[in-house]
């Protein structure tokens, strides 16, 4: 729909005098921050089901009704997640930003290329990286992980938190099932965080110790341009000429007005 | 006059007489003797033993309210006119007009028995009544009545060092242990005198045997808890305990024998964050199992279930064994009347779970991880933890790969910035 | 001879026909009353069974008799079929003579002879062809089953309502009851049925001295059972009040119920001991309702004292009896069950207090009324300055609305921002916020615990307990955020040393310091204060311009030393409530007493402002509406400053340090908090992760 279209100069901002990209809008790091806060709690109060006998957890539940809590919390951290989903939902439906932004995470075949290439250039047969759009491979495969990860958990979750209901639709033998499904995908989902989220985010040498992404939501431009080649072309693409050589110029390119007059700025 | 002489002469025997036909509150007048001596609160004898009578105490005793005197039982001191006495009595023999306690206790565990082997230390009569001031047993002030009793047996049973002496009284924590147990805080908290005192189970005068007990015990239980008790015997342990069968629990194999506490007491036996242990003792037991055909790995597949996991973490609300198979009348899964029947399952579940259906009730529920258990989760699992590892070693492949890749960029990077003519 | 054989043979057969004629007669009566759903219209016009099961009656005790050996009207009845009706009542005193005799003397018994039609009479209690002795299991007497009989009356509404029973709750009541958990849950045939203590045959009602449930006996009643507890309540202070026919005395039932007796073990009985001792001892009750004891009661705690923990139960004797628990010489003891330690100075604390007894406690009264003047004096003073402000502000706003709305626009639009609070202070503020907070939610419901809202407040708090260890934990936030405070101001203040000298001789000198503590940046109060004040109550008034206010307004310094004051008096105080063993080794008991109201009245007073003058300052003036952002954000826009802090936005342009307040990049000030909170939640997954780990290879192996 012609309503939702976010145009492409919307994602440049400034910022003390700077220019930014603007990756995430400020509802998106909203949606991120109830993702976390959720995540976190129910890995929290779930774990301890799947390792009750371990040290750390015997201390965890040191007091009367401890475990009840225990409950009781993760069960309103899922209601969280659901709503966060429910909005992420009608978020990505609706509102332009998302719209835009949930076709660019589409995957295509450029993604399973890419893949190959990123090995082969880390191992050093190829010269340059594959250049990215705005959401590289990495970034999408967390996505439908979640995705796809959150609406299993939710499911299972509410198939184990009534019973009574869900067995009016299968018999009892079914929950056995789900219960091990729920369980491992969320030490699946956890490990994934853990691991390649927290890689990615944390101790990939580029961005470590952290990228501040999801707090601000601006990537400097500089880093737009290494990691994300195509999106940075579009930008500059929609952008008039002259913020373009503002932004030329904070990057510390030479810009060439004519071939008489170098400016270096 | 006449008159007054007649007074004079006849009113010491008057007052003789009237001494003699007064109502016996005052000591018999035999015992004046006695007492010239023995009312010496420091009198002892040349052990260092108290011989000293009370004798206010003593004439409210039930033997002298009777009108019994010091001779009636000391019976060596009748006539006796040489005093002092010898140091040593002969023993008083309560058979005289007790025979009928006297050859109960004497077939029990303090009487002949002990003598045969020797002891000296086995309770006689007056260890338990006392000697001087025994009280009738409904009296509160008895030795024996049902709220003193802990005490007069615990005098030999609490002991250590008695206990230690002799194998067959058991260890002196265990008898202990009764003052804390339910019956016995009834009695000396509550002064429920209805409660169980050691008299109760162990009999008054015929104490038996532990093995002498043991097929009497269900029923000295059902004695106060009757229901109880005939739920027992209709369930499969009572049954088979009935026809002879040792191997099955009886009352006290679950409940604890002196330290019974009350089901709802967090350190009771029974108690539903101890239960499953107190069952495992036999159904978790190689030897039973396999005798009986039991089925194996109770509690362990108990264990791996949301219920077991959660009752171990401390919530006591989730079902455990008794929840769901009964506790008293237990009967196999085979038995239409039993709790873990398919028919009754759902009805079963459905007190904890309302309106359970019967879909919730079906499928196994002691389940182990088997394939044969659950097909679908065994398979689940599997391929879980297949494609967790190859994902995760696939994340972890690709960072070290990136990593690695990165290390070598920046030196070379380096070594670019170092050589600058280098291109 | 053939003819007297004959004769005699005749005589035989007659007498064996007889014989089985009499054999048959039992069998006879069953050929009509051995068919089921055999039924006669009864006199009120109902339908009744007439109908015997053969096989239950052979099985009752009265099986071996004959119909007519009771039906004693109907031994004559000539031919089958038919009998007169109605048949005549059975009379079981035929053979039960002395159970009817006992029976007329009972109340029941004597309705009965009145012809009262609804009282019970024998068949109505034991059955009429399915009686079987009170033991066995199945019999409607056997006490196991025995309420449910009771209950046929005792719990028909209707009879309920024609008769007016005086407990018509009696049977769900018992139900509720330990006896009744013994009974039917626990299976014990020692527990009390309905007989046991009402009798069978000769019950009585409660009022008659015949009762074993009327007042003066039910104690021996209960002491049947309770042998120990009869002992000790006859000794005790109460037990002799009744032996004396005191009318004041409680028996068993004044606080244990007559029916639902509830475990004294359990927590739902604490609660109510308390309300059935005060019952009596109103006045006790109510000052021991202002300690903290009956205030934590009042809110659902299980681990106070209630009367009886102190005062004993059962034995109760006067203070002055050296058995009593709390005498002099054994409170000490009576203390130490629950606070370990206590000593001489802790059982000195004044249990029963009444802040308003000048006489006996004259230390609370006069700490009550300093406080209370205290609190009263600041919120009228302050009271009437935000409602003149209010006035000031609503008038002005009034009477110009549209500059009013220009200036704030221009407040919000103005691109010059300058930074007032560091993000050290923000922080700081934020965590004031958060434990202030939790403390007064915790603390005031104890405060105001007879307020519907405490209980539902604790309750979402989860209890007292939980609310007790959340106070606390707040109040060492609330301290350690005081303390860093002062660290952070002495740290401030170190490199200034060298900067307090006289400007002429370059030496330290007194004034030198007096002018730096006053100097205009600083928070101590200064004349310039008053001045402000007294201005500002002018423009109240219309009287005069709107003050130029400095860095800090004389309410902010107020603001800001009250927190001190709280910090100091609240603090203290409520050190002295959360270590009272400590406290009274030193101090003596009615320290405590008067710790709490201090603590009490102090908070009050510091909750109380800042939800009101705090916030209306920051929150509901019509300039701030809805929020000042400034602690938050720590930034102002140049056109804030110049209309708030028009003296000090002047003094730092005149000397030039106005541009050093410029506001630089927000995210350099957010980076030392959001790196903080981040690395936490990335080593709290890291320390999760390394469990997983292990856990699962453990398992993974083992399986």
């Amino acid at each position: 729909m012609a309503r939702l279209n976010y145009p492409m100069q919307k994602r440049l901002v400034e910022h003390d005098g700077r220019l930014y990209y603007e990756r995430f809008s400020r509802a998106q790091r909203l949606q991120h921050l109830g993702l976390l806060s959720s995540f976190t709690l129910l890995i929290l109060t779930g774990v301890p089901l799947l390792m009750p006998d371990s040290w750390i957890v015997r201390q965890m539940f040191w007091f009367e009704g401890s475990f009840t809590l225990r409950g009781i919390l993760h069960r309103l951290a899922a209601v969280a997640l659901l709503l966060v989903s429910i909005y992420h939902f009608f978020f990505c439906l609706f509102s332009p930003r998302g719209n835009r932004d949930l076709r660019e995470m589409v995957p295509s075949w450029k993604d399973i290329t890419d893949i190959f290439g990123m090995i082969s250039y880390n191992l050093g047969k190829k010269k340059s990286p594959p250049r990215f759009g705005r959401f590289n491979f990495t970034e999408k495969f967390e996505y439908y992980a979640v995705a796809w990860g959150s609406v299993l958990m939710l499911a299972t979750g509410a198939c184990l938190w009534f019973p009574v209901k869900a067995t009016i639709l299968f018999p009892r033998w079914v929950l056995d099932i789900i219960r091990v499904v729920h369980g491992f995908e969320a030490i699946l989902a956890f490990l994934a965080i853990i691991i390649w989220h927290m890689y990615n985010v944390h101790l990939n040498p580029e961005v470590f110790p952290m990228s501040r992404i999801w707090l601000n939501g601006r990537m400097e431009l500089d880093f737009l341009r290494h990691h994300h080649p195509l999106e940075f072309e579009r930008l500059m693409e929609s952008v008039s000429a002259d913020v373009a050589e503002k932004i030329y110029c904070q990057l510390g390119d030479v810009f060439v007005t004519d071939t008489s007059e170098t400016q270096l700025h | 006059m006449p008159i007054t002489r007649y007074i004079k002469t006849l009113s010491p025997v008057a007052v003789l007489l009237l001494i003699l036909l007064l109502p016996g509150r005052s000591l018999a007048q035999g015992d004046d003797i006695c007492f010239e001596c023995h009312n010496d609160p420091e009198m002892t004898g040349s052990a260092g033993d108290t011989i000293y009578v009370d004798s206010e105490r003593y004439t409210e005793s039930i033997h002298a309210q009777a009108g019994l005197e010091c001779v009636s039982c000391h019976l060596d001191l009748e006539g006796f006119e040489d005093w002092p006495h010898a140091e040593r009595l002969e023993r008083v023999d309560c058979s005289m007009c007790h025979d009928g306690v006297f050859d109960m206790w004497d077939s029990g565990v303090h009487g002949q028995p002990a003598r045969e082997k020797g002891d000296l230390d086995a309770a006689g009569c007056a260890d338990c009544h006392g000697k001087h001031y025994i009280l009738p047993v409904e009296d509160l002030g008895s030795r024996v009545y049902p709220t003193n009793q802990p005490e007069t047996c615990l005098a030999c049973h609490g002991d250590p060092k008695l206990a230690g002496k002799h194998e067959g009284m058991g260890s002196s924590d265990i008898a202990r242990s009764f003052i804390e147990s339910v019956h016995g805080q009834a009695l000396k908290k509550s002064g429920l005198t209805v409660s169980a005192t050691c008299t109760s189970c162990h009999g008054a005068h015929k104490v038996l045997k532990l093995n002498e007990m043991l097929p009497e015990i269900p029923e000295t239980c059902g004695k106060c808890h009757a229901p109880i008790y005939q739920d027992y015997v209709h369930g499969v342990h009572g049954e088979a305990f009935q026809s002879g069968n040792l191997d099955v629990p009886i009352c006290t194999d679950c409940h604890g024998e002196h330290n019974i506490r009350s089901a709802e007491d967090p350190g009771s036996d029974v108690s539903p964050s101890h239960v499953s242990q107190n069952c495992a003792g036999c159904h978790e037991d190689i030897s039973i199992t396999t005798k009986y055909g039991l089925p194996l790995g109770r509690l362990d597949s108990y264990n791996n279930t949301y219920h077991g996991i959660a009752l171990n973490l401390g919530d006591v609300r989730v079902a455990n064994c008794a929840s769901c198979h009964g506790y008293h009348n237990i009967r196999p899964s085979a038995d239409p009347e039993s709790m873990t029947h398919p028919a009754r399952l759902a009805e079963t579940c459905g007190t904890c779970h309302p309106n359970a259906g019967e879909n919730f009730a079906e499928g196994k529920i002691h389940v182990q991880g088997n394939p044969e258990d659950n097909i679908g989760a065994w398979l689940v699992k599997r391929v879980y933890v297949i494609f967790i590892a190859g994902l995760i070693g696939g994340f972890v492949a690709y960072i070290v790969v990136d990593l690695l890749a990165h290390r070598r960029r920046r030196r070379a990077e380096q070594k670019n910035s170092n050589d600058p003519e280098e291109s | 001879m053939t003819r007297a054989f004959s004769k005699v043979l005749a005589a035989a057969a007659l007498m064996a026909f007889a014989a089985t004629g009499l054999a048959q007669e039992e069998n006879a009566c069953l050929l009509c009353h051995g068919e089921e759903g055999l039924t006669t219209t009864a006199a009120s016009g109902e339908e009744v069974s007439i109908y015997v099961d053969h096989k239950q009656y052979s099985g009752s005790i009265h099986g071996g008799l004959g119909c007519t050996e009771c039906h004693l009207d109907l031994a004559d009845t000539e031919e089958m079929g038919t009998h007169d009706v109605p048949v005549e009542h059975v009379d079981c005193s035929v053979c039960h003579l002395e159970e009817a005799e006992v029976f007329a003397t009972g109340i029941h018994g004597q309705l009965l002879s009145l012809g009262d039609a609804d009282v019970p009479d024998c068949a109505s209690c034991h059955g009429k062809h399915d009686i079987l002795p009170a033991e066995d299991g199945n019999s409607l007497v056997n006490k196991f089953n025995l309420m449910y009989t009771c209950a046929k009356c005792h719990q028909n509404k209707e009879l309920q309502d024609k008769r007016e029973f005086g407990h018509p709750d009696a049977l769900p009541h018992f139900y509720e009851s330990v006896h009744a958990k013994g009974l039917l849950k626990d299976g014990l045939s020692v527990a009390p049925s309905c007989n046991d203590c009402h009798g069978f045959h000769n019950i009585q009602n409660s009022s008659s001295p015949a009762s074993p449930v009327h007042r003066r006996n039910v104690y021996k009643t209960c002491g049947v059972c309770h042998t120990k507890v009869e002992e000790t309540y006859s000794a005790s202070i109460h037990g002799q009040l009744v032996a004396d026919g005191d009318r004041r005395g409680p028996v068993c039932t004044d606080c244990h119920e007559s029916h639902r007796i509830i475990s004294p073990e359990g927590t739902a009985y604490k609660k109510y001991s308390d309300e059935r001792c005060g019952h009596c001892h109103e006045e006790q009750l109510e000052h021991y309702q202002e300690t903290f004891h009956g205030k934590a009661m009042a809110l659902g705690a299980t681990k106070v004292a209630a009367c009886y923990d102190c005062h004993g139960y059962h034995g109760i004797t006067r203070t002055d009896n050296p058995s009593s628990p709390i005498h002099m010489a054994n409170r000490v003891e009576t203390c130490s069950k629950c606070h370990e330690g206590a000593n001489e100075g802790f059982a000195g604390y004044i249990t029963h207090a009444s802040h308003m007894d000048r006489e006996n406690y004259p230390q609370l009264f006069y700490t009550f009324w300093m406080m209370t003047i205290l609190l009263v004096s600041v919120f009228l003073f302050f009271g009437l300055h935000t409602l003149l402000w209010l006035v000031r502000s609503v008038a002005l706003f009034m009477r110009d609305s549209k500059s009013f709305h220009q200036s704030k626009v221009k407040v919000l639009k103005d691109e010059l921002i300058y930074t007032r609070f560091t993000p050290i202070q923000r922080m700081l503020h934020v965590w004031l916020i958060l434990s202030f907070t939790t403390l007064a939610v915790t603390g005031l419901p104890l405060k105001f615990y007879y307020a519907d809202w405490s209980g539902a407040l604790m309750a979402v708090l989860g209890g007292v307990e939980i609310a007790n260890y959340l106070h606390r934990t707040a109040a060492l936030v609330l301290v350690l955020v005081f303390f860093i405070h002062v660290i952070n101001l002495i740290r401030k203040f170190i490199p200034q040393i060298k900067t307090i000298k006289d400007p002429q001789t370059g030496k330290f000198t007194l004034k030198a310091l007096l002018d730096y503590m006053f100097r205009p940046d600083s928070l101590i109060p200064h004349w310039r204060d008053v001045r402000d004040f007294w201005n500002h109550q002018k423009w109240f008034f219309g009287r005069g311009e709107k003050p130029r206010f400095e860095r800090w307004t004389y309410w902010e310094k107020f603001d800001y030393f009250a927190v001190f004051w709280g910090v100091v008096i609240i603090g203290g105080s409520g050190l002295i409530l959360w270590f009272p063993t400590f406290f009274t080794m030193f101090l003596p008991g009615w320290v405590l007493n008067v710790a709490l109201i201090v603590h009490s009245d102090e908070a009050l007073l510091a909750a109380g402002f800042i939800f009101t003058f705090h916030f209306f300052n920051v929150h509901f003036r019509i300039e701030k509406f809805p929020m000042d952002t400034v602690v938050f954000s720590g930034k102002m826009s140049r056109a804030e400053l110049v209309e708030e802090r028009g003296q000090w936005y002047d003094r730092m342009f005149n000397s030039g340090q106005l541009e050093q307040l410029r506001s630089g990049d927000e995210w350099d000030g957010w980076r030392p908090i959001a790196k903080t909170f981040g690395f936490l939640a990335f080593g709290t997954g890291i320390l999760l992760a390394l469990g997983i780990f292990g856990a699962m290879v453990v398992r993974l192996i083992m399986n």
